[in-house]
């Protein structure tokens, strides 16, 4: 780990199915298309790496690393094992559609905060499946702990360089595998009165973030051009090419001046189980 | 028993037909509410009870505001909805071309090739046929290189 001069780099995880292969491969290449010099790493799993069917699609990337399981969260412990000081995850439905993303270690302001994280908006709220608990809401001014998930965990940005960075990774994968078996349920999650919360490794990420004393002293922010880094195929296109960064979003203002989004995620339409096509 | 009109508009240009809530409080204080159809003129053209009624409780103008607040009301939902819905389409086009795309970079000779500015190009196609037609023109340059298109 260098203090000085740190090594930046992008993370892909792709598990499970061909075609998050395809995916990641893709959203590699369009890292590559914006920013020529990109250092992007894949985790995936032995069988990809070992099968020459699929080596195909491993030629894009610096290092391809092995992930220990297959569970579809294997994304955190990629996260966790990152071989670069900056780390811009990415989901694998994702795409990069502007230069811009060879600024986006800069959101990180030199050291000033440890992660940063696309916040999901009330008006935003509609396109994701479950989002909110109670009355206490993060975009209506609420300066405590919030009741929805106000992380997105499709993307992240965060400094490797401070050593509880790696333990809040590894903690995020540990816990939510728990979570979701039902061996792990911190009294703060008796707060949630409806919806099945459980179920979303963004519930862990909110605990970590809130409530975990180990971590109170990482320092967090939002992107400061919210959706720009993570702008939901949902929110629409619209047909003069504009975004919509203004519906979702209201709040901040960025999109005055900076309209058009860096990162586009396919997540609301990619076929995840391979029914429909490729993706 | 007590009758209550309320937010009375015009059904036709002619200002002879009206929709209306019609709140009624029944004698024994039970109270009921329906959507009432009023025409102005009974069968025989004489002007009914129940639209004059309408009027004493409604002045012309707020019946003409309502009617006016209601279509323009209607006008924004309809334009809300066609919006809505070219956005839809545009996102599941963007959708179908981004599975298009991949499928594209399926092509083995495709996915070789180290030529990046058209892979890119590919890419960033905004619709499938810039998309097919950088496609092509990589393919042909591959072909040409290799010789096969003699």
């Amino acid at each position: 780990m260098n203090q000085e001069n740190p090594t930046k780099g992008f993370v892909i995880v792709a598990t499970k199915r061909t075609q998050f292969l395809m995916g990641a491969q893709n959203l590699a290449e369009s890292v590559l298309d914006h920013y020529e010099d990109a250092r992007i790493t894949l985790f995936t799993e032995q069988r990809f790496i070992d099968d020459p069917e699929t080596q195909k699609y491993l030629t894009s990337y610096e290092y391809v690393l092995p992930t220990p399981n297959d569970t579809n969260r294997e994304k955190m412990w990629g996260m966790a094992n990152s071989p670069y000081d900056l780390t811009f995850y990415m989901d694998a439905d994702i795409e990069i559609v502007s230069e811009d993303i060879q600024k986006v270690f800069k959101q990180l302001e030199n050291g000033k905060y440890d992660m940063a994280y696309v916040n999901l908006t009330k008006e935003g709220a509609t396109h994701f499946a479950e989002w909110e608990w109670g009355p206490n809401i993060y975009d209506d001014g609420w300066e405590g702990v919030p009741d929805h998930l106000a992380h997105c965990g499709g993307v992240a940005l965060y400094d490797m360089r401070n050593p509880l960075m790696k333990e809040f990774m590894m903690d995020w994968y540990e816990l939510y595998l728990k979570q979701r078996n039902g061996e792990w349920s911190p009294p703060e999650f008796d707060y949630i009165r409806v919806g099945n919360f459980r179920q979303w490794d963004q519930l862990t990420l909110w605990w970590l973030i809130y409530h975990s004393p180990k971590y109170k002293s990482l320092k967090w922010k939002f992107f400061d051009d919210n959706y720009r880094w993570n702008y939901f195929t949902s929110f629409g296109f619209n047909t003069d090419g504009t975004h919509n960064c203004h519906i979702v979003d209201p709040k901040r203002d960025y999109w005055k001046t900076k309209p058009d989004p860096v990162v586009i995620h396919y997540s609301s339409w990619m076929d995840k189980y391979g029914d429909k096509g490729f993706l | 028993m007590k009758k209550e009109w309320k937010h009375p508009f015009w059904e036709n240009a002619a200002k002879d037909r009206l929709t209306v809530r019609l709140n009624i409080t029944h004698d024994d204080g039970s109270f009921s509410t329906t959507v009432a159809k009023v025409s102005k003129y009974d069968a025989d053209g004489k002007i009914t009870s129940d639209y004059e009624e309408v009027l004493q409780q409604n002045t012309m103008e707020a019946i003409d505001k309502f009617t006016e607040d209601r279509l323009e009301r209607h006008r924004q939902e309809r334009e809300a909805n066609i919006k809505k819905q070219q956005e839809r389409n545009e996102a599941k086009r963007l959708e179908n071309l981004f599975n298009a795309k991949l499928a594209t970079f399926e092509i083995t000779e495709i996915k070789n090739s180290k030529n990046r500015k058209l892979k890119a190009k590919i890419r960033k196609a905004k619709n499938e046929v810039e998309m097919q037609a950088y496609a092509t023109i990589l393919l042909m340059e591959i072909m040409n290189e290799s010789g096969e298109s003699d």
